[in-house]
């Protein structure tokens, strides 16, 4: 029978097999596949995970160890092929990512706007493809705790700093419009690098125990959830503007709430107004509203001939009222909403105190929209406008800029730049996907383009 | 036809891009890139490198051009190896619009054409022209090359026009934008025309396809007609599926007039 010293062998043997087959696919990666930095960050670190955890192994084997120490080897091997196996989530959908199957463009101007926060201006995002179709952020701190752990055990590097992990459905890796929301994202990264969960349990706490006496941990933990939705919002769309909201209507198909009309249907509304383990997407796009008007975006957005401007404008007017939830923790729903409906302007709070600098880009915006629209229009990209001749003498719209006036003039002005093309027809569906497609080629190239003029590769 | 001048630039760029006559090139070159007859122009970041076909040649319009080509991207601060003798299509940095009087031709720059590396073999820019120019980029040298995005790649040379049908009309009317390639921003594969389509223009109906034989599309599709209103509907479906089936497997040329007759 094998002795223990065979048997640790065998299973040391084993993982670093396991181990070296993730490190493998990071380091043998297509050579014709480019991966923006923070991604070549994150590939590079497990790859030099991976070689720590093999020293590790090494040396651990080479020593002559008693039965305690043997037994000790034993259970941490186990414990680094639990890390391992987690590590493993997130390096093929990170190696699909590589920039042809990504905004690149985009990821690099949104992360240059994240870094206006004061405090995150040396942060990075690593984008993955997922399989879901939504938009999702990488709990983070599980993986740096993993990482972490498998790194203080072997001896290996901390895992890379200010480093955000984000994904994207991969059938979205062209799309402008869609990746709109994913500043959403960055918000969740921000909740969980100032800890915010804490902040808003403790206030959710209060509240409950002003209402029913008591604290109950599952209702914290629900409402601190909805708070962490709600502030993300919040956050993309004081990052971005109401590009956000416009993808978030598209995204979830949320403009089925207009009758024929165009005004609201509460018929139409169901399962949109109900609070769940999520909250609904109406309540989610009322609060959104109000940080357009709060930063001067709504009275532009307003005037936006679109249905989905409309959905925005009837998600607006709705009341507390209008929303429910179900009787989820045997408590009057009621209470539980009330206590909820009191930690939203503590949420807004919040965000004013995070974004306290931030310059609000609606008047950059509003300078250059028509600007840029006329471009469009003209089937030019439009990364320098007003030019000067040959002075260096333009203006390069900030991608802010660049998101909310494409966007807005792919739902109100297709048709113009469509009826400039020799053979196109603005009633033909084929022609207008053929056309969107192009704005957001143009509107990618456009902030490429910007990013080049404005110091943002050097 | 004269050639523009960097006054003539200077004009053009600074109209309002609504005017036909102006000229719009982003991102702007540096000013140093305006030569007194010429702009140099930048490579950019996308490349479509030629695949080896299924078949052992290209056959115009049989096989979908995009599928022979493999996608790649040298972002920016990047770097792109070109091996010896093969060629890839890239595309200029910049995004181009010409004005309705200037067409445009595309050299390379003459120390890069001297490490025997070709840019182009469809240099001619139409007037109107809008989007990234597509370069045809061979390395006819020994050694491979190495193409960092964003090095001067080639110059643009503009020549004037006399283009009387647009002189006469209304300046600020939209221009209607025509031609295959509008408004790219990346390398596009090329849209090849069905050899019907081409040789029927100048007579010819009769030709031969590799694999096929002798073609003739127009007698074929008499014959076919014929043979289909013989049909009764039951057969006709039954026919239709054979074709289908035909047709997925290679068997029939994709411009076969039985896949329109039969549809």
């Amino acid at each position: 029978m094998a002795t223990l010293q065979d048997q640790l062998r065998q299973d040391a043997a084993s993982l670093q097999k396991f181990v070296t087959s993730v490190s493998d696919h990071c380091e043998r990666r297509s050579g014709t596949a480019a991966y923006l930095e923070p991604s070549e960050r994150l590939f590079s670190y497990i790859m030099k995970l991976a070689e720590s955890t093999r020293s590790y192994l090494t040396r651990s084997l080479d020593l002559q160890l008693d039965l305690q120490n043997l037994l000790g080897l034993r259970k941490d091997v186990r414990i680094l092929r639990a890390g391992w196996r987690f590590m493993h989530r997130f390096v093929k959908p990170a190696l699909d990512a590589d920039t042809l199957r990504l905004p690149s463009s985009l990821v690099l101007g949104l992360t240059a706007r994240f870094r206006e926060i004061p405090g995150f201006s040396d942060t990075e995002f690593v984008i993955c493809h997922t399989d879901e179709f939504n938009y999702l952020n990488i709990t983070l701190s599980k993986l740096k705790k993993q990482a972490n752990y498998i790194s203080e055990s072997v001896g290996g590097p901390p895992f890379p700093d200010k480093l955000g992990l984000i994904g994207i459905p991969y059938s979205q890796a062209s799309s402008i419009f869609m990746n709109c929301l994913i500043p959403h994202e960055m918000g969740h990264h921000v909740f969980g690098e100032l800890h915010l969960v804490r902040t808003f349990q403790i206030l959710i706490e209060k509240e409950l125990i002003g209402r029913l006496g008591e604290s109950k941990p599952q209702i914290v933990e629900c409402l601190a959830y909805w708070a962490e939705e709600i502030f993300c919002d919040l956050f993309a769309v004081r990052l971005v503007g109401f590009c956000f909201c416009l993808a978030f209507v598209e995204l979830y198909d949320v403009s089925m709430i207009l009758d024929e009309n165009s005004a609201y249907s509460p018929g139409r509304s169901v399962g949109l107004t109900e609070f769940t383990d999520y909250p609904p997407d109406l309540f989610r796009l009322r609060q959104q509203v109000s940080v357009l008007k709060q930063d001067r975006w709504w009275p532009h957005v307003e005037e936006i001939d679109s249905h989905y401007v409309r959905t925005l404008e009837a998600a607006g007017k709705l009341t507390e009222q209008d929303f429910k939830m179900p009787n989820l923790f045997n408590i009057d729903p009621g209470i539980i909403l009330a206590a909820f409906f009191a930690i939203v302007p503590k949420i807004s709070d919040k965000l004013d105190e995070i974004t306290e600098g931030l310059k609000i880009e609606t008047d950059e915006w509003q300078k250059n929209d028509q600007d840029i629209s006329l471009y469009l229009q003209n089937g030019i990209v439009p990364s320098s406008l007003r030019s000067g001749g040959l002075t260096d003498d333009f203006i390069h719209p900030k991608p802010v800029s660049l998101l909310n006036a494409s966007y807005k003039f792919y739902l109100q002005g297709l048709n113009l730049l469509i009826s400039n093309i020799d053979g196109a027809k603005v009633d033909n569906k084929e022609d207008r996907v053929k056309w969107a497609k192009k704005v957001e080629m143009w509107t990618a190239k456009a902030i490429e383009d910007v990013m080049l003029m404005t110091g943002g590769f050097s | 036809m004269a050639v523009l001048t960097t006054k003539d630039f200077d004009e053009r760029l600074k109209l309002p891009i609504s005017d036909r006559s102006s000229l719009v090139i982003t991102p702007p070159p540096s000013k140093d890139a305006f030569t007194e007859d010429s702009i140099d122009l930048r490579l950019g970041t996308h490349f479509l490198m030629p695949q080896i076909p299924p078949e052992p040649f290209i056959d115009p319009g049989a096989t979908e051009s995009a599928q022979n080509y493999l996608q790649l991207h040298a972002p920016l601060g990047g770097y792109f190896v070109l091996p010896a003798h093969q060629t890839v299509l890239g595309s200029t940095l910049e995004y181009i619009k010409l004005p309705f009087d200037v067409a445009g031709e595309i050299l390379p720059k003459s120390s890069l054409a001297r490490t025997f590396m070709m840019i182009e073999t469809a240099p001619w820019v139409h007037p109107n022209y809008r989007g990234c120019l597509t370069l045809e980029i061979a390395n006819a040298s020994n050694t491979a090359i190495l193409l960092y995005p964003g090095m001067p790649i080639g110059q643009l040379v503009l020549m004037g026009t006399s283009n009387d049908k647009c002189q006469n009309e209304e300046k600020q009317e939209p221009i209607q934008l025509s031609g295959s390639y509008i408004g790219s921003v990346y390398p596009e594969p090329p849209s090849l025309k069905q050899p019907q389509e081409m040789l029927s223009k100048i007579g010819i109906n009769k030709y031969r396809r590799p694999g096929f034989g002798w073609v003739n599309n127009n007698k074929l599709r008499d014959e076919f007609e014929k043979a289909r209103k013989a049909l009764n509907p039951n057969e006709n479906i039954a026919v239709q599926a054979i074709i289908q089936i035909l047709s997925e497997q290679g068997c029939l040329p994709a411009d076969s007039p039985a896949l329109s007759v039969f549809k």
